[in-house]
């Protein structure tokens, strides 16, 4: 089942009156539960794929549909609420309200959504948080400061924060470029778990590493994908020499 | 390389910029506009009693009888007498001036005061035109101030025809004039002035009611008057001393003083909001600071970089705010009093470029301050916005969790305010100071409309209505108390035949000599006495009214200054004959400045001359209002002065309620206006800085119009802090900035305070622009994209 299909879409900047076609007629399918990791040049059009069929950014052209809507049709208020929702997102930068707690910030987006409305929906959320926390192992840094605690840390609060109101679909940007080598690892183990729970994962990567976690990975260039490989269901660790060796491949035929 | 630098950052950081210059200009022209008034205004009195040469000692005779005498006794004896001038008024009796207007001719209505006829060629109490400069009159014209053309509906050009005794004359509106001594309702006289021949006919006719007037510089004005007084002289009828002419000025000083508070609030405003931009900006600037300082770039040409960015837009700033100021206060000061002449503020240029360099050194000096820091702080310390990582501190602000019914926006409201709590004390304290300073005047209004009030202008504010020019036709004014008897058994008679069962009340006014036998010298003073059946309204501080034929009360300025106290025995020269009394009473009202005695109902002054009547008080069973019988019994007897409480205040007090009323909407206007700009830049402010936040909570699905909620909600509660604030605030206003105001009048009130207008109303059109200010400024929020995230630090 889709959870995601765009359709021909286009993105294009104009910059001192000079046309920039930054995606060129993409067309791109992410079914339910599926992790699929975006690979590319840098100024390929990644970030600009990810940022357009969440709707973070509007489209030029072309149609996104994404539980039975078409994104580029909805208002602003549709869109915000879709996302709160129906989306989760992980960016390379742990953003968060500087004013804050850790925990606060990450019960914000549910606080805001129809359950956070009554009390009982309120006391649920923050057991959801808690369990959450306690799952990704930042239980002890609830109460902290955003500027109190270490990069990996955050950006597991930043994945329990994308996770806080069940989302169908998380994208991630670079969720890993700000960490170090073994936040990396933590963080990708968390990711492929919430994806074994079933939910979508459009995530874009310049690590070969990260990508080889991924069920599919795109390659594009000059804003069209040129290709993508099916690497299957990750089962576990073991066999992430071979999807690694596998994609190396496939990335030096493409002039990796 | 650093004009480029500069250029960049001017463009690039384009809103920061220009909300600072506007900051810095809006500065420069409250503080050079409000020094530049406080001057003016705090001396305005002093400025125009020097102008108009008010002497220190003015004497007013009855006719010129003993002209000779008070003549040579004040050239030989006066005490410390410098110089002297004297001169002769025309008395007029209000029904000897008709006006024309229009072929209909309509009597004159002089407001209760007593009408003189004089000319503008006296060295003392000069009279100006409008513009403050001397003028002449031909023949055939006549001047008077604004205040009386306004109340008569005159126009230069209008027609008045003066009758008295054989001279009846027409004479043609020539200007409108400021009269220092004769100009001021408060001062109970108002002065026509003709030409030097006009005026001749008058005085010489046989048949003319002629006052004696001596303008005596002296420097000893109080030994003057008390030595003036042992003299016996039978004409004299008062002496006024400049600082009594000048407290006729106070009510214009409500005025004047509100202009002083407007000034002094808005340069704390100005300063606060100053400060608070640059340091705003300043960190702003600090993340470039730290990579030119990683890139290598040495501490002072980076401080020379700022220093001159900051130098071209304070410099640019307040020049454009000096241009500004000059119109600025004098369109200020002119809205202070019709009544004074105020110096040019536009002169004291000086004041206001210096204003203009201290708001220059202060920017520069306090930006030359913030860039010092930057030599202490590490390039990545100035990169993280100069913060170094350490805290020693808790952190402010609530946690959202622990709020299980509080909508997000109203969270993030307060947990913003108290997280930076410096930061929105400034909006607090300005939008403090803008509730405060709406209700000044607004209790003013309240206080002189209150019954308080009525009552301390010798009212009773529980009387049906009250009436005043009761004489006839051609009968000129009331001479004794005995006149005023007759005249008010005719109005009653008249009102019975009409309808009416109406009881009259008269006060009339004497000025007797007293003195306490070997202890104080003779002091002549405003006597008032009820005649009639309601004497009980007056109030008294202490002690009771006078009611036997040897009883007497004083006011409270009086016993102070003679050192008597309730249960002396006092004398005074009454029917020729020494009488005795015992004060039996004090109290405190306008009477007189505050300087008053109040006589028993019984004694008999009819054989003394009555300086004037206060409004006679009209007793009878009616269920309309004052103004209703007013206007009802205007239309029945229009021969007469029927008005209600409100207007006798009006009419004493200068017309500064109503000045007031005519200032309200003017200053919520002006108020609003400042304090939505200083919200609107604020707001802009703290979306500069927040846009990284913004798009953080749009990418996690907030809506904008939520985002813009929660932006207006922190205004929002700042202005109700304020609000709460200001309430003791303004009690405290009430306390120490009215009521000496009012008390320099010569008595004390209680300040009336209506709450749903001064704690609703008024604060609510504040707050209302505050919220409008607000929506605008967080227009912005729609435009920023989610891209901006890499705004946030």
């Amino acid at each position: 089942m889709e959870a995601l299909k765009v359709s021909n879409l286009c993105k294009t900047y104009v910059v001192n009156k000079r046309q920039n076609n930054v995606l060129r007629n993409i067309n791109l399918t992410i079914n339910e539960g599926e992790m699929v990791g975006v690979m590319g040049p840098s100024g390929s059009g990644k970030t600009t794929l990810l940022y357009t069929v969440s709707g973070m950014d509007g489209a030029t052209a072309g149609k996104v549909d994404f539980l039975g809507k078409d994104l580029t049709a909805l208002s602003s208020n549709e869109m915000s609420d879709l996302r709160l929702e129906g989306m989760g997102f992980v960016f390379q930068q742990m953003y968060m309200l500087k004013n804050l707690s850790v925990y606060d910030n990450i019960i914000l987006p549910a606080y805001q959504s129809k359950a956070g409305k009554s009390r009982a929906g309120r006391k649920m959320i923050n057991d959801r948080a808690g369990l959450l926390m306690q799952k990704l192992g930042i239980s002890e840094i609830a109460d902290n400061d955003v500027n109190e605690v270490s990069g990996g840390q955050l950006q597991r609060a930043c994945i329990c924060r994308s996770m806080i109101n069940s989302p169908k679909i998380i994208f991630a940007d670079e969720p890993t470029g700000a960490l170090n080598k073994q936040n990396s690892i933590e963080v990708m183990e968390e990711l492929n778990r919430i994806n074994g729970e079933g939910t979508s994962i459009l995530l874009v990567t310049h690590d070969m590493k990260v990508a080889s976690k991924c069920e599919r990975v795109l390659y594009i260039e000059d804003g069209d994908i040129r290709e993508d490989i099916s690497l299957g269901k990750r089962a576990g660790a073991g066999e992430d020499r071979e999807r690694e060796r596998k994609l190396n491949d496939w990335l030096i035929k493409l002039g990796w | 390389m650093l004009q480029r630098i500069l250029k960049k950052d001017m463009k690039r950081r384009k809103s920061v910029n220009i909300i600072l210059f506007i900051f810095i200009t809006l500065a420069s022209v409250f503080l050079s506009s409000s020094v530049n008034n406080i001057l003016v205004v705090s001396s305005a009195v002093d400025y125009y009693m020097d102008r108009a040469a008010v002497p220190e000692v003015s004497l007013f005779t009855a006719g010129t009888d003993e002209e000779q005498e008070i003549n040579d006794w004040i050239e030989n004896e006066g005490p410390l007498v410098r110089s002297y001038e004297s001169g002769i008024l025309v008395i007029l009796a209000e029904k000897s001036i008709t006006l024309e207007r229009g072929g209909i001719e309509t009597s004159f209505n002089s407001n209760g005061a007593s009408i003189y006829l004089g000319t503008s060629d006296a060295d003392h109490c000069k009279v100006f035109d409008e513009n403050g400069k001397s003028f002449s009159l031909n023949k055939g014209e006549i001047a008077m101030t604004s205040g009386v053309m306004e109340r008569n509906g005159l126009e230069p050009g209008d027609k008045i025809r003066i009758a008295e005794g054989s001279v009846d004359k027409e004479f043609t509106v020539g200007l409108s004039t400021k009269d220092a001594g004769f100009g001021n309702d408060m001062a109970g006289m108002t002065r026509l002035i003709v030409s030097e021949s006009d005026f001749s006919m008058y005085k010489l006719n046989p048949e003319a009611d002629l006052l004696g007037m001596y303008y005596v510089d002296t420097d000893g004005a109080a030994d003057f008057v008390r030595e003036l007084n042992d003299q016996g002289f039978l004409s004299v009828m008062n002496s006024v001393t400049r600082s009594t002419y000048a407290m006729a000025y106070s009510f214009d000083m409500v005025m004047a003083s509100l202009l002083i508070l407007i000034g002094i609030c808005l340069i704390l405003i100005a300063m606060l909001v100053l400060r608070f931009t640059l340091v705003f900006t300043i960190e702003e600037d600090y993340r470039e600071i730290g990579i030119m300082k990683a890139v290598g770039m040495k501490g002072f040409a980076i401080k020379k970089l700022y220093l001159i960015k900051y130098l071209v837009l304070v410099a640019s700033g307040s020049i454009i705010g000096l241009a500004a100021s000059v119109p600025a206060s004098s369109m200020m000061v002119k809205g202070v009093s019709k009544n004074m002449i105020m110096e040019d503020a536009g002169a004291n240029l000086w004041v206001n470029i210096i204003c203009t360099l201290l708001i220059i050194l202060l920017v520069m000096l306090f930006c030359y301050c913030c860039t010092n820091r930057l030599n202490k702080v590490s390039a990545i310390a100035a990169i993280r916005g100069g913060q170094t990582g350490e805290r020693y501190s808790g952190r402010g602000g609530i946690r959202l969790h622990r709020r299980s019914r509080m909508p997000v926006a109203v969270f993030l409201g307060i947990n913003d305010m108290l997280s930076h709590v410096r930061r929105y004390l400034v909006m607090i304290i300005t939008f403090g100071i803008s509730f405060v300073l709406i209700t000044i005047p607004l209790n003013t209004i309240n206080t002189m409309k209150s019954s308080e009030m009525a009552s301390k202008f010798c009212l009773d504010p529980d009387s049906a209505v009250y009436v005043k020019d009761i004489e006839k036709q051609g009968e000129g004014s009331f001479k004794s108390s005995k006149d005023l008897i007759e005249g008010m058994e005719r109005v009653r008679s008249e009102l019975k035949d009409a309808g009416y069962d109406a009881e009259l009340t008269g006060i009339p006014i004497y000025f007797l000599q007293y003195e306490q036998a070997g202890k104080t010298g003779k002091s002549k003073i405003a006597t008032v006495q009820a005649l009639g059946p309601n004497t009980g309204f007056m109030t008294y501080q202490e002690g009771s009214a006078p009611v036997l034929e040897n009883e007497i009360a004083f006011s409270k300025d009086i016993m102070k200054e003679n050192g008597w106290e309730i249960g002396d025995s006092i004398e005074a020269a009454i029917n020729g004959k020494e009488e005795k009394f015992i004060i039996t009473g004090i109290y405190s009202d306008y009477t007189q400045l505050g300087r008053s005695a109040r006589m028993n109902p019984v004694m008999d002054c009819s054989n003394e001359i009555m300086f004037d009547y206060w409004s006679i008080i009209v007793d009878m069973d009616t269920d309309s209002s004052q103004s209703e019988m007013a206007e009802e019994l205007n239309k029945l007897f229009p021969d007469y002065g029927w008005s209600d409480a409100q207007e006798v205040i009006d009419r004493n007090v200068g017309g500064i309620q109503q000045s007031l009323q005519e200032m309200m909407i003017p200053m919520t206007a002006l108020l609003c206006a400042i304090i939505m700009l200083i919200t609107f830049l604020m707001e802009r402010l703290f979306i500069v800085r927040e846009k990284g936040e913004i798009a953080m909570m749009k990418s996690i699905g907030y809506r904008n119009g939520y985002i813009r909620l929660w932006q207006i909600l922190r205004m929002i509660w700042a202005a109700v802090i304020s609000m709460a604030a200001a309430v003791p605030l303004s009690l405290l206003a009430n306390h120490f900035v009215l009521r000496p105001i009012f008390a320099i009048m010569g008595a004390e009130l209680k300040i009336q305070v209506i709450p749903w207008q001064v704690y609703g109303i008024y604060p609510g059109i504040l707050m209302a622009g505050i919220i409008i200010a607000a929506g605008i400024g967080t227009i912005n929020v729609k435009k920023i994209n989610i891209r901006e995230l890499s705004n946030l630090e």
